[in-house]
């Protein structure tokens, strides 16, 4: 109910008869002493610095995080379909070139995965960038799901993909090699951790033709070389397993590094202005 | 007296009639090609521009066929696509040389034509600039210097003024008249009235054919006492626009104001007033009731 | 027109920095540490440079054995099993030397007997007149070599002329791929194509202009690569000494049966890479015309290039894949494969030298492949 009457023709009499103009300011002064001026900014943010303490820890935080996935996993499902066929098609050859090199018996089936596992991921890197190779990303900035949520949502699926398809592998080679699992996941998980960083830091420098050419003649030249190189294949193959986390956490805080400055600039349109003219 | 002559030409692509059985005869002064999206001017323009080989038919530069002119008939050449890139790193000026060595001009007319064209186009200021730094027009404009550098007798433009801002358009058409004294200018557009003040004949095309060849005049004579307008209430627009081709819709106080292509006087109080060439396209592309126009008109 | 197809290629910033890492990769130490550097060795190595005789090699596998005596007793006395024996640098030196020349000395018994073998060959009732000739042929040429092997030191020449066929021929390779599989390709993805097309020269001359500014580029890569290579030996092993020995003195060549020292090969062999690093460049052009897509271009000529040697990694040796092997652009930018072995191929019934036949067949190849481009550049027709 409001407080403010609306005033009707009687009330307004009754007042009238009633004013009593003294008794008025006695209570206008009695009010004013009641009146809360508007503390200082100061006084605010001293207020503020005192209450923070009260307030709860953020237990929202890893709720948040949680749903923040679930979120990414949602915008991942739906990008499944969005995703060209050809990608998947890929992969599952891929998996089936590397499935058969590694049963070879004259391949060092580990070798063979370190080199192989990358690669699902960097040519889905190209579906990544989609909409910035075809012109499309004014637009997306625009939509609900904005560009940056597109890509991190498909860096998702394909970096699951990826790792879904190494681990399998992994799993199928391990009777082969003798070795316990775990240090086969190391094994191929720390290249791996540093060529999708390089990769990554190279998708965002170049357009999708030039990155996945110079990345693959890169990729193509350290097997050449590891393979030439006996040094490198032990260096590669039999480094303890402290240096190996070690290196793992490094390769996994540079992916996380580009990941941050991906979404950054992707956030604005000028960030990921694109090569392409139209006229 | 420069003379270019199509004859007969089509183009098919895999699954597509683009062009059937063109002809016209084109001497100095400036055309203008005009029709709807899809009507195949690009591919008319891309034959003529010595890009793309016609499936049948022939064009002619003064009786010579012009596959076989090659070099020759592209030095006198000028061609502007509706869609075109320029190198992201390149200056103007760089792009505009490299362009003038293609075009078979020599060291010391490459400078000289350069900054001409560059003058004529209003970029001199912005001349050492990395082309990614400009903007949608000026990148047309730098097309078409690029298309001037020559100085070509037969120049092709592709729909030149999309993306041009209304001075720039202006001073593009009338660049385009000052130079069209002594060569052919042929260029294709859906901007009605860019036509308007320049265009010597305008060709109609349709579906990869030409269906009318005259000048703006006797286009307009098309539609003589065929251009109606009237004011109507709000609910009897749409009833309005089944029935007619409507163009202009402008709010009144009273009503409404249509404008209304007609042969026949469309409502009682419709009267009749001058037609514009907006009125020809209008009568002559209007899709929704293309089959009365064919009967109307042939 | 030339300059500005140069400042094309040359204004790709992703080549500068696949270069860059590959100059990387060529500076990581590739864990061979090497007694040779050390003076000791020096001064033991001037004593037994050059030819060897056969007593020479019997006084070295006298020491040898003394030397390995001292190292059982070395190891002996000491109480663990691990480090470097002989303990002391000056037996260390002595050590590798006297390996080095018996090895020399087995090489020189080698290379006899494989004459003397031919000689029988030859004249052999049994063979067939075209064997006969074969053998007769392959004679002749070690014939003219004398006595090639002897003791010298070749560590930076041969890590320099390994280089060719390693690691330079695959940087070359994919250096040129990245660098030329754009130069017709992008001219259709930035949308020029059909504004230079429609100029005087749009269909001639600029090809020209772009397979000229390829070559340039392919020339500038090539004498960079190979000029940053010759600091990095000469920074790693030393000097360049011993060039003018027979290339038989390099362990790789020493079935090569033709009369070149280390350094005429060495020239040869730029030579050879860089005719065949320009014969690269022109299929990739070609490429680069008919798929208009850089990186199609990539793939496909990646594929060409790298089929035969993905072959020869596996170990397939059937008949035809060998050809496939031996008649590859690999192998000619490799250029080792033409020099290190005898190989004939019977032409018109006369045995004719590989490494002949391969350069001739693609220098062939090469002027096909220009008409191609030049064709094929004349008549493209630019749909979008």
């Amino acid at each position: 109910m409001s407080r403010f009457n609306p005033i009707n023709k009687t009330d307004n009499d009754e007042l009238e008869e009633r004013f009593d103009y003294n008794e008025y300011q006695a209570l206008e002064q009695e009010l004013t002493d009641y009146l809360v001026k508007f503390p200082d900014e100061d006084d605010i943010n001293a207020t503020i610095d005192t209450m923070r303490q009260y307030v709860p820890a953020q237990t929202t935080k890893s709720a948040n995080g949680i749903e923040r996935l679930i979120t990414l996993c949602k915008g991942s499902a739906t990008e499944v379909t969005i995703v060209s066929k050809i990608y998947w098609i890929t992969c599952t050859m891929l998996f089936i070139i590397g499935y058969l090199i590694t049963h070879q018996a004259n391949a060092n089936p580990l070798l063979t995965l370190i080199f192989l596992a990358p690669l699902p991921f960097v040519i889905g890197l190209l579906e990544v960038f989609k909409g910035r190779e075809h012109g499309l990303l004014e637009i997306e900035l625009t939509c609900k799901f904005t560009t940056d949520q597109i890509m991190l949502s498909r860096l998702f699926l394909i970096g699951i993909t990826n790792v879904t398809l190494n681990t399998v592998l992994t799993l199928t080679i391990s009777p082969v090699t003798g070795k316990p699992i775990l240090e086969i996941l190391l094994t191929w998980l720390t290249p791996f951790t540093f060529f999708i960083a390089i990769a990554l830091w190279l998708s965002i420098k170049f357009k999708g033709q030039v990155f996945v050419t110079t990345f693959l003649s890169l990729w193509l030249v350290f097997i050449g070389l590891t393979i030439s190189n006996n040094h490198w294949i032990e260096a590669l193959l039999n480094i303890n397993i402290v240096i190996h986390l070690i290196c793992l956490g490094f390769g996994s805080l540079l992916i996380s590094f580009q990941v941050k400055q991906l979404i950054n600039k992707y956030q604005t349109y000028e960030g990921g202005q694109r090569v392409e003219i139209n006229y | 007296m420069l003379k270019l002559t199509i004859e007969n030409i089509s183009k098919t692509f895999k699954d597509k009639q683009a062009v059937t059985g063109f002809s016209a005869e084109l001497s100095e002064g400036v055309y203008a090609l005009l029709g709807p999206n899809g009507a195949g001017k690009t591919t008319l323009m891309r034959m003529l521009a010595d890009i793309l080989n016609p499936s049948s038919g022939r064009i002619l530069l003064d009786g010579n066929d012009i596959s076989i002119m090659g070099n020759r008939y592209r030095d006198i050449l000028g061609y502007l696509p509706q869609e075109f890139g320029l190198y992201r790193n390149f200056t103007a000026i760089r792009f505009l040389s490299y362009f003038a060595r293609l075009k078979g001009l020599n060291k010391q007319e490459t400078t000289t034509r350069v900054d001409e064209v560059l003058e004529l186009v209003n970029l001199q200021k912005d001349r050492k600039r990395k082309l990614k730094t400009y903007s949608g027009g000026m990148k047309r404009r730098l097309g078409i210097a690029q298309a001037l550098l020559n100085d070509p007798k037969l120049l092709i433009v592709d729909e030149p003024t999309a993306g041009l801002d209304p001075q720039e358009r202006v001073r593009f058409r009338n660049l385009l008249s000052e130079i069209a004294g002594d060569r052919i200018v042929l260029l294709s557009t859906h901007i009605v009235s860019d036509i308007e003040y320049i265009a010597k004949e305008v060709l109609l095309m349709r579906q990869g054919t030409l269906i009318q060849r005259s000048t703006s005049e006797q286009l307009l004579d098309n539609v003589k006492d065929k251009v109606w307008k009237c004011t109507v209430e709000q609910n009897a627009l749409s009833q309005l626009q089944k029935r007619y081709k409507v163009g202009n819709i402008q709010r009144a106080e009273t009503g409404i104001e249509v404008r209304i292509v007609s042969d026949q006087q469309p409502l009682a109080d419709a009267v009749n007033v001058t037609p514009t060439l907006e009125d020809v396209y209008l009568y002559f592309f209007n899709e929704e009731v293309t089959d009365d126009v064919q009967t109307g008109m042939l | 027109m030339y300059k500005q197809e140069c400042y094309k290629i040359f204004t790709r910033k992703s080549l500068y920095l696949t270069f860059l890492l590959f100059i990387f990769f060529m500076l990581l130490p590739d864990g061979s540490h090497s007694i040779r550097q050390t003076s000791t060795y020096q001064s033991l190595y001037d004593e037994w440079r050059g030819p060897l005789t056969a007593t020479e090699i019997d006084m070295a596998n006298e020491r040898l054995m003394k030397l390995e005596e001292q190292v059982d007793r070395e190891m002996a006395e000491a109480d663990e099993l691990e480090g470097v024996f002989p303990k002391s640098i000056e037996d260390q030196a002595a050590h590798s030397v006297y390996v080095s020349v018996i090895q020399a000395g087995e090489n020189i018994n080698w290379f006899e007997a494989r004459k003397e073998n031919l000689r029988d060959k030859a004249f052999h009732p049994t063979e067939t007149a075209y064997q006969a000739e074969v053998a007769q042929m392959e004679f002749e040429l070690l014939q003219q070599l004398n006595e090639p092997i002897g003791f010298y030191q070749t560590t930076t020449w041969s890590s320099t002329v390994d280089f060719i066929n390693t690691l330079g021929f695959i940087f070359l390779t994919v250096l040129i791929i990245l660098g030329l599989a754009p130069v017709f390709a992008d001219e259709h993805s930035q949308k020029v194509a059909s504004l230079i097309v429609s100029t005087k020269f749009g269909k001639t001359k600029v090809a020209f202009a772009k397979i000229f500014a390829s070559i340039t580029y392919i020339g500038v890569l090539f004498v960079s690569l190979h000029v940053i290579n010759v600091l990095i030996e000469i920074s790693k092993f030393g000097r360049f000494v011993d060039g003018t020995v027979p290339l038989q003195n390099l362990y790789l060549f020493i079935q090569s049966p033709f009369s070149l020292t280390i350094w005429q090969y060495y020239a040869l062999a730029l030579g050879i890479q860089l005719l065949a690093s320009l014969m690269i460049g022109l299929l990739v052009l070609f490429l680069s015309i008919i798929t208009r897509h850089a990186m199609l271009t990539f793939f496909i000529s990646g594929t060409i290039i790298g089929t035969p040697v993905l072959f020869r990694q596996l170990g397939l040796d059937q008949q035809l894949i060998q050809h496939m092997t031996q008649f590859s652009y690999a192998e000619l930018m490799r250029v080792k494969g033409l020099v290190d072995q005898f190989i004939v191929f019977r032409l018109l019934g006369q045995p004719i030298l590989y490494p002949y036949l391969l350069i001739a067949v693609f220098l062939l190849i090469a002027s096909l492949n220009v008409l191609l481009i030049y064709w094929q550049y004349r008549n493209q027709q630019i749909v979008n």
